[in-house]
């Protein structure tokens, strides 16, 4: 039987009377795309963040192809192959576009404890942080800073921090929110680029690009899962208009 | 025995007057999201007024109002014309303050000397009473009842005024009391009214205990963040566990080992930090 | 090193090198050797502020520990003047370490105050532990030693000893500012929890940075006990963290140039007034008013924008 990717068991998470997460299980095969998809406040970005150790459950456990995470630190689960990206950008404004994937790397392979040397020596490194921004187009801003560069270009910075860690399981949060059409089109080339062997979980509300890019829908909503099943299930079933359109 | 009962008294007495100098403390900082390092120089402050003014005679009590009222238009004044143009600039206002800090103790050195300036106790109060055998400084309990009534005080004002319930809101979330249409700008000159004056009051009540002197800012400020760690920032409850806390081991420290009872003052900061570093009734500030 | 750095590194040697020739008395070389020492205390104190986003109002216990430390070994214990440097570098470090685990339990302004207060425990224990500090009287010593063969009872041999500290100084943390751990130190700075999603374990690297701090301020912190050939709880106090703070402030956090800048300055306004008038604290008061209203990038960013705007 193959380990699951990513499986989480009976999550809850309150912050006093609130709810933020009720009895969420999720069991996500490798190389799968899942999709997260619920209202505003259904509590998506919230198990993210729990995904990723921001705050610890009350209950509940997540392992990693079979290795318990749930009381693990945040770094401690990028070691074992965690990447995420954010909805509202997360980047080192004022850095050069190598400098934060620099980072990711540094965070990644070690090394960030050195005080002696310059970090523009380490050429093996930067030239495959440079790879990274070539492989999602951003070869052209390589040493630009990210503050004088566009929101697009930003957006794919996001993804090439993450991919560059080549990451096992990677948490995508909204990376088409607020791009144009036209760079709608190349991050969907992008995502659809990434090799089986990642396995990733999505929250995405463009329904276009997210639909034709995710196996297995998960519906949340109030923080628990409502629904879950293959694209055209779940499309299919009254209780998702319901979740959408009100009771 | 009667060396327990009267240094218990004096830990309260103590725990009392950090209560008012803490009070004001931790509700600026819960409000307005600034560690007032100028608030042990207020204090200082009002102490050196209050010796003033009893110097022309001035009933004791009127004093310790007057200098409060001073001490808290200073506050008012150092909020709107200093701190208000800096908001949002958070290592700025801190800086602020102690520059006013600074300036406050020059000036306080400047007009009344270096030498300590006793504040005498209201004639009445000072003979010791008598309870079931025992001989209590009469001054003292005054102070602890005094603050007792202050802290009960803020609550009713905290818990069951109009402008209580704007200050509650505006500690748990600021930007959602000012979506709410709270007038904020006018609150916080209204809190730092408040926390300057009830530092100025302390100063004073507290003058007969510690009298005034160059280098009690230095003394108190210190004291009033191990209160504000302790109790956990903007908590009313927090200032009044921590500084009758605080209070107690700073008395019975002195009493029992001098050499180290400013560092030992410090050991439950440390522990708190270790343990819950919130705070006793601490939160998490929006 | 690129020829411009090299130039860069010459030139600051060079500036060094002609102070005592400049200097018309050896009594203004003993107010440069002042300076070059808060310039090392400065420059470590950047380290958490300029580099690590943190503000701390305690950096006085980085100086005053070790300085301490140096005066009791060397006059109550009768240490030689080797051991009793190195001892003292590694009780200041070692104290770094600990208080950092303390402060660092709170971010941002929770930080501040949590420094402040351990810098006022340490302060406190100065002044009444009298029968080690000798009090509020302090500790005198008998005189500077004799390191290497070279008595540094002279003003001249003093300085070029502190002028070499400094410029290693300022050498390791040129080191540090562009290394890996320097980016990461800065990446804990603007944006913690993506740092933490990279895989950092922040708290360890903001622990680092407490830790090379405290040791670097404890350089200065030695240097200042051979210097004054005095301590007193002067050197741990509240108004000797803020002076420290207002260095790197008004000089600007987070440059190399900045914080030395900001202690010559300091110290030069320091001894000039308290030779004319005894409002020290005033004036210290004012200037930290002043410096946040008018200049709050302080005057070596300020400089470099002025100088772009110029050339543009």
């Amino acid at each position: 039987m193959t380990i699951p990717a990513l499986q989480i068991t009976q999550l809850a998470k309150r912050f006093g009377g609130l709810t933020a997460t009720r009895d969420v299980s999720l069991t996500v095969m490798p190389g799968e795309r899942r999709l997260l998809i619920g209202p505003n406040g259904a509590g998506k970005t919230t198990l993210f963040n729990q995904i990723a150790g921001d705050f610890l459950p009350d209950s509940g456990s997540i392992k990693l192809f079979g290795q318990d995470m749930t009381r693990l630190p945040t770094p401690a689960r990028v070691r074992m192959g965690l990447g995420r990206t954010y909805q509202v950008l997360t980047l080192f404004p004022r850095d050069t576009y190598l400098h934060n994937v620099a980072l990711a790397l540094l965070g990644i392979e070690g090394g960030g404890w050195s005080m002696w040397g310059a970090l523009k020596r380490r050429r093996d490194m930067l030239e495959r942080a440079e790879e990274a921004l070539i492989s999602v187009g951003l070869g052209a801003v390589v040493h630009s800073r990210v503050s004088e560069t566009s929101y697009g270009e930003r957006r794919r910075l996001e993804l090439a921090m993450a991919l560059a860690q080549k990451p096992r399981v990677l948490l995508l949060d909204e990376p088409l929110a607020g791009l144009s059409a036209e760079e709608r089109d190349t991050v969907r080339d992008l995502l659809e680029q990434i090799p089986r062997d990642v396995t990733i979980i999505l929250i995405e509300h463009d329904m276009d690009v997210a639909l034709a890019f995710a196996d297995q829908i998960t519906l949340l909503n109030f923080g628990q899962v409502i629904l879950e099943g293959t694209r055209a299930d779940v499309i299919a079933d009254p209780r998702t208009r319901e979740v959408y359109l009100g009771h | 025995m009667q060396f327990w009962i009267v240094q218990g008294l004096n830990s309260l007495a103590m725990g009392g007057l950090l209560f008012l100098l803490s009070a004001g403390f931790s509700l600026i900082f819960g409000l307005l999201r600034i560690p007032n390092l100028a608030h042990g120089a207020l204090f200082m402050l009002g102490a050196y007024f209050g010796a003033a003014l009893l110097g022309e005679q001035v009933n004791f009590w009127l004093a310790a109002l007057l200098s409060g009222a001073g001490v808290g238009m200073i506050g008012v004044v150092l909020e709107a014309v200093l701190l208000r143009r800096l908001a949002g600039n958070e290592q700025g206002q801190v800086l602020v303050t102690l520059g006013v800090a600074f300036i406050i103790a020059d000036i306080c050195l400047l007009a009344w000397g270096g030498d300590p300036m006793p504040l005498g106790a209201p004639r009445s109060l000072r003979p010791p009473v008598f309870i079931a055998g025992f001989a209590f400084p009469g001054y003292r309990l005054v102070v602890l009842g005094f603050a007792l009534a202050t802290a009960l005080l803020l609550w009713l004002l905290l818990e069951r005024t109009r402008l209580g319930a704007m200050i509650r809101a505006g500690v748990d979330d600021r930007e959602m009391a000012r979506s709410v249409g709270i007038p904020v700008s006018r609150l916080f000159s209204a809190v730092f009214f408040l926390g300057a004056f009830l530092a100025g009051v302390g100063g004073v009540i507290g003058g007969p205990i510690l009298s005034a002197y160059p280098g009690l800012d230095a003394d108190m400020l210190p004291l009033a963040l191990v209160v504000v760690i302790l109790g956990g920032v903007g908590s009313l409850p927090g200032a009044l566990v921590g500084s009758l806390i605080v209070g107690l081991i700073y008395n019975f420290g002195s009493a029992l080992f001098p050499d180290f009872a400013y560092v030992v003052l410090f050991l439950p900061m440390v522990v708190m930090l270790v343990v819950k570093p919130t705070g006793l009734f601490g939160r998490v500030l929006r | 090193m690129t020829a411009r750095q090299v130039g860069c590194w010459l030139l600051v040697i060079a500036a060094l090198a002609a102070v005592p020739f400049v200097l018309p008395s050896a009594f203004y070389l003993g107010i440069a050797t002042h300076a070059l020492i808060f310039a090392i205390l400065a420059l470590s104190l950047n380290i958490l502020i300029g580099h690590g986003g943190m503000t701390s109002l305690g950096h006085a216990v980085y100086l005053g520990v070790p300085a301490y430390a140096c005066a009791v070994l060397s006059m109550q214990a009768g240490w030689a003047p080797l051991p009793t440097i190195l001892a003292s570098l590694a009780i200041g470090t070692a104290t770094s370490a600990l208080f950092g685990i303390l402060a660092l339990r709170a971010s941002g302004l929770g930080f501040l105050m949590i420094t402040l207060a351990l810098g006022q425990v340490m302060w406190g224990a100065a002044y009444r532990w009298v029968g080690l500090t000798g009090g509020d009287n302090g500790i005198r010593l008998s005189g500077r030693p004799h390191l290497f063969g070279i008595d540094l009872a002279e003003v001249l041999p003093f300085y070029v000893l502190v002028a070499a500290v400094l410029v290693g100084a300022l050498f390791c943390l040129w080191q540090l500012d562009r290394s890996a751990f320097g980016a990461c130190l800065r990446g804990t700075r603007d944006q913690p929890r993506r740092m933490r999603m990279l895989g950092h374990d922040v708290w360890r690297i903001r622990w680092v940075a407490f830790i090379a701090s405290g040791f670097w301020g404890s350089v200065a912190g030695v240097l200042y006990c051979y210097d004054y050939q005095y301590v007193s709880p002067a050197a741990l106090s509240l108004p000797q963290s803020a002076e420290t703070l207002l260095m790197v402030v008004l000089g600007g956090a987070g440059t190399l140039a900045g914080p030395v800048a900001g202690a010559i300055i300091i110290t030069i306004i320091k001894t000039v007034v308290s030779s004319y008038v005894d409002r020290w604290y005033s004036l210290l008061g004012l200037t930290f008013i002043l410096v946040v209203s008018v200049m709050p990038r302080g005057l070596i960013p300020g400089l470099a924008n002025w100088m772009r705007g110029k050339r543009a």
